[in-house]
């Protein structure tokens, strides 16, 4: 018979009860639809690890190439076969697993939250036996869960797919540039886009208006990870006695000339006519510096974006939480204690 | 009726300096009052008079700015008041994408322990209403035969209805009151219905409520509040009231050429000649609604009791 007959029968133990019911029943389209997308994204990623791997080996790319020196001509041509066919899709699904979080949120504010309060369903609901705290919990409760196991899953399929190719083979997507792909940090972005989303759905009221500002305040948040990122954990310096050239692999947050008497100038620039050290005596500089983030940073910042991430996310939803007790709950004491008074 | 349907001594609902404030001024402002339990009260006032933000007060929707509200003496937000209250909002909110069974499977869910299938689904059986329906395709009576089966099916101890035969046709609409009256009295439920159709509670509600400008301005039982009042005729020129009346509250007076009416209040006999008749409820109404000014009546069953213990 219907969906939620169907997942009954499937596991008789999970059977959603009370308010996490409901929550089944309004939203089931929306979860068998995002179950199927991660299935297909999986899979997708999966067939990349195998395929991905079957062709470098065929050709003989097991640990890339490196440079002109071993890369000849066959190399090259395979190589930028390997990136149409699996690199790309590796990438658009990365692209994916790095925004989807965001749209969970946007869809939390508006479908979730906000068009309860818009259409006035949210009298039915609360006017039941249960609580509105226990009817935003289980809300909160269900996205989550679904997310946390949803993102878990296709992040930790995505990092161990593109962990598995050598990053020789796929330059464009080193893990500076696929930072927000991998590892926790779909998870966390997905926390903090519901927490963000619930807050703006009961302060917004309306479906659209939610969404839009949720969309906005989504996009801030993308833009000061992008900008902060960097010093969540203290960049390497490194001193080069001519112009900086860190590896591939190192996410270079700064560079340029430092002296002693004249301090750091970011993004020295010199004639090419002069030498690296004529340019550096030029301005009273004495080294090259770079600052950056080697590879083994990756982990360390990971984890401490996810931290700060869903410590935020705890705020927001404490916020949400209050709004709603401070809209719908009994009067606080002091107001019982004025009309006592009165 | 039973004993059960008469508890002059349990109260369903009590205001003490009840305020709820909008971001446009006052919805509600100082109203007191006291339902007992077992009444069929009538919630009557002009749009805008503060009756749904009442109702949303008393379901435990929101909270008051000042003041207190209380359900058989606890705060309607109370996690053992709610399953004891039931509330069908004035536009009949449902999911329009859950079928009828749909949403019943909801009332079940949601109202564990007192939930009575069998009573919920009589109402929508006698409707005719097929349960696969989805409720986003039915009209508007039938949504609010559905939200009222969803209201039966949690027996509450106090029903709270907003406008609920609003979008009936006049056969539909005996039918579900006479539902709606055979559930109360079987259950002794309190009832507080809101409406606009002064007709359609006569010889329904016993009990009034009837609000204007956010406050109470006539409280009691509809008996009483009838008796405390007096339609007068007689003949009288001038602008000014006839000197007669000066010791009694008049609520509103009418002169029509040398004809003169008033609904008083009276305090004793009246002087002078005057044709004096009791009023109908409707007539009893029609005045405080055109006249919103007059002083508020209070019967004592209506009086808050206990004040400092309800604050607590």
């Amino acid at each position: 018979m219907s969906a939620a007959t169907a997942a009954g029968a499937l596991s008789p133990r999970f059977r959603p009860r009370g308010m996490t019911w409901l929550v089944w029943r309004q939203h089931r389209a929306t979860l068998w639809s995002a179950l199927g997308l991660l299935v297909a994204l999986v899979g997708a990623l999966v067939w990349v690890k195998f395929a991905g791997h079957a062709y470098l080996d065929d050709h003989g790319l097991r640990a890339g190439c490196e440079g002109d020196v071993t890369c000849g001509e066959a190399d090259w041509q395979a190589l930028s076969t390997f990136r149409a066919r699996y690199g790309d899709l590796l990438y658009q699904i990365g692209w994916l697993t790095q925004y989807l979080p965001w749209v969970v949120g946007l869809f939390v504010a508006g479908p979730m939250v906000a068009r309860e309060l818009e259409s006035g369903t949210y009298k039915l609901a609360w006017s039941q036996s249960a609580s509105p705290l226990r009817w935003l919990a289980a809300k909160l409760a269900t996205v989550t869960v679904a997310a946390l196991a949803g993102f878990s899953l296709l992040s930790a399929v995505h990092t161990w797919t593109w962990q598995s190719f050598p990053a020789d083979v796929l330059t464009a997507q080193h893990w500076q540039y696929t930072f927000d792909m991998i590892g926790p940090a779909p998870v966390a972005h997905a926390l903090l886009a519901i927490a963000l989303g619930t807050l703006v759905g009961l302060l917004v009221k309306r479906t659209i208006v939610a969404m839009g500002v949720t969309l906005v305040l989504s996009a801030l948040v993308i833009w000061a990870l992008d900008v902060f990122r960097p010093y969540v954990i203290s960049p390497v310096m490194t001193l080069y006695p001519g112009r900086p050239s860190p590896p591939d692999s190192a996410w270079v947050v700064e560079r340029g000339g430092i002296g002693a008497d004249v301090g750091r100038i970011k993004s020295l620039w010199c004639d090419m006519d002069i030498s690296d050290a004529q340019c550096l005596a030029k301005h009273g500089l004495t080294d090259w510096y770079a600052e950056l983030h080697p590879r083994s940073h990756l982990w360390p910042m990971q984890w401490a974006e996810t931290g700060i991430l869903v410590g935020v996310a705890l705020v927001l939803a404490a916020a949400a939480v209050w709004l709603l007790r401070h809209r719908s709950q009994a009067p606080s004491a002091t107001s019982y204690f004025r009309k006592a008074a009165a | 009726m039973t004993d059960l349907t008469f508890q002059p001594d349990r109260t369903a609902l009590q205001a003490v300096g009840l305020g709820v404030k909008h971001r446009r001024g006052w919805a509600l402002r100082d109203c007191s009052f006291r339902l007992p339990a077992g009444r069929i009260c009538a919630l009557v006032g002009p749009n805008g008079a503060g009756k749904s933000t009442l109702l949303s007060l008393a379901a435990g929707l929101r909270r008051p700015t000042t003041g207190s509200l209380t359900a058989f003496g606890a705060g309607p937000t109370d996690p053992a008041i709610r399953p004891r209250v039931a509330f069908v909002a004035q536009e009949k909110p449902l999911y329009p994408h859950f079928t009828v069974a749909d949403t019943l499977r909801l009332g079940h869910e949601l109202n564990p322990g007192v939930w009575d299938q069998a009573a919920a689904e009589r109402l929508v059986r006698d409707g005719g209403l097929p349960f696969g329906a989805r409720v986003g395709s039915l009209s508007g009576g039938q949504r609010t035969r559905v939200a009222l089966a969803l209201a039966f099916g949690k027996k509450p101890e106090l029903l709270l209805l907003d406008e609920p035969m609003s979008d009936l046709d006049p056969l539909v609409r005996h039918q579900m009151m006479a539902a709606l009256m055979a559930e109360a009295a079987e259950r002794a439920t309190t009832v507080v219905m809101a409406s606009h159709v002064l007709a359609e509670l006569d010889g329904v509600c016993d009990y009034l409520l009837l609000m204007a400008d956010g406050q109470v301005r006539l409280a009691g039982e509809v008996e009483d509040l009838i008796a405390a009042h007096t339609l007068l005729l007689g003949r009288h020129e001038g602008p000014a009231l006839p000197p007669e009346l000066a010791g009694h509250t008049v609520v509103e007076s009418r002169a029509t050429g040398r004809q003169f009416s008033a609904l008083v209040r009276t305090d004793g006999p009246v002087a002078g000649r005057w044709e004096a008749t009791e009023p109908s409820l409707e007539e009893l109404l029609l005045a405080h609604l055109r006249a919103p000014g007059a002083p508020a009546l209070l019967t004592p069953s209506a009086e808050p009791r206990g004040a400092a213990k309800a604050a607590a």
